[in-house]
């Protein structure tokens, strides 16, 4: 809606485009959230060091790591719901038909794992100095 | 050196850490990709591959470029300590004897011919990076530093620290809260700088010996580096010496961490345009 609209009919249109916009917020927010897994893989480190360190027994690594490796999955599971890129996996969402065309869509996060078709690659070097 | 990462026991793996199929009734053969070499002689690099039964580790080749593979179920692999080391198994074996582009973690392909059509396609890439990898090893340096040791450093060492503990404990009842509260902040604040001159000075005195270095975040509250370096294979001794003079001078307050040699895992990206699923 344009913005002279906008101000016009403020007191009708207002409170409703307030509250998709909050809510439209609130989406964004809770779709990071659940497909974020940077915090889980984070996690997965610190176990790892703390077996390392003798601070846990393989037994309670082994238990802990099943329960990051299901979060994981769920995570997986809501980046295909969303259409993302996953990592570790093949991408199964189905192309929605009325998807638009891939120069619209945003960026996806490069993506790994899973079976990989041969269109190439691109190789980068990440070096500081 | 070794890696320093003991093998857990694989028979307490429990159920729910089962690696999923993508599609459990139907398990197509795929083939897993662990790294990219040089090499016009096909490879066998034995039974070691990821998964069970530890399938034989092969090479796919074109031209001089090839792709150390093993056969697998199409399948995503959790990132599991048992998974994740069979992969690094497999590079660190080829390493022994090649310059290795290592692929990421999971990496599976459908066929043979996939394989082959990304080696063309990216081939002039490949040859140029392991041109620039050539006898280049990484070394994974993660340094812990025990707090408490830090902080009765910090209040022997620290003049304003020092006082404020003294009139603290010279007055243990009243008037000291907001004491308490300053001596926290100062003290914090101290931490913070030490942490960056240990880093700094580790860092400076490591950088002259490789060729290139990257620092990730650290993890867990006692780390406070956590950095790749990559070291050309002829001077890793020197690079071992440095790290070994480092971890003596500091040895009252930091630990090392320090694995290798390692496939330049940190500083080589490769993004493959994966298949958009069906």
């Amino acid at each position: 809606m344009g913005i002279l609209k906008h101000l016009l009919f403020w007191p009708v249109t207002g409170p409703e485009f307030l509250t998709k916009f909050a809510m439209g917020r609130v989406h964004d927010v809770v779709r990071d959230n659940l497909t974020d897994d940077s915090p889980i893989k984070e996690e997965l480190l610190e176990l790892q060091l703390k077996l390392e360190a003798y601070e846990i027994d393989d037994e309670e690594y082994m238990r802990r790591e099943a329960e990051l490796m299901e979060r994981l999955r769920e995570v997986r599971r809501w980046r295909e719901e969303f259409g993302m890129g996953v990592s570790g996996g093949p991408v199964r969402v189905a192309a929605e038909p009325d998807e638009p065309p891939a120069a619209e869509r945003e960026p996806e996060p490069p993506q790994r794992g899973g079976p990989a078709s041969p269109s190439g690659a691109e190789i980068e070097l990440n070096w500081d100095e | 050196m070794v890696n320093e990462q003991p093998v857990p026991e694989q028979e307490k793996v429990a159920p729910a850490s089962a690696d999923v199929p993508v599609d459990a009734a139907v398990e197509e053969d795929g083939k897993y990709v662990y790294c990219v070499i040089k090499s016009v002689d096909e490879r066998d690099f034995g039974p070691i591959g990821i998964g069970e039964g530890g399938n034989r580790v092969y090479t796919v080749h074109h031209r001089n470029l090839a792709a150390v593979v093993s056969d697998t179920p199409i399948r995503i692999y959790d990132p599991t300590r048992e998974n994740v080391l069979a992969h690094e198994l497999v590079n660190e074996t080829v390493m022994r004897e090649h310059t290795v582009i290592p692929m990421s973690f999971g990496t599976i392909f459908r066929t043979r011919d996939d394989i082959v059509e990304l080696l063309k396609s990216t081939y002039q890439a490949f040859d140029d990076v392991l041109e620039k990898m050539r006898d280049k090893i990484e070394f994974g340096l993660k340094v812990l530093w025990d707090r408490d040791k830090v902080v009765a450093q910090l209040e022997e060492g620290d003049e304003d620290i020092g006082r404020l503990k003294g009139e603290i404990t010279g007055n243990a009842q009243s008037s000291t809260y907001f004491a308490r509260m300053q001596l926290g902040r100062l003290i914090e604040s101290a931490l913070e700088r030490a942490a960056n001159t240990y880093v700094m000075d580790i860092h400076e005195s490591l950088k002259p010996v490789a060729v290139a270095s990257r620092s990730n975040k650290p993890i867990g509250d006692r780390m406070i580096m956590n950095a790749a370096y990559l070291v050309d294979r002829d001077r890793e001794g020197e690079f071992d010496e440095a790290v070994k003079a480092l971890s003596r001078k500091y040895e009252e307050v930091l630990s090392f961490k320090y694995t290798g040699p390692w496939p330049p895992y940190n500083f080589v990206n490769i993004k493959l345009r994966l298949e958009r699923a069906e």
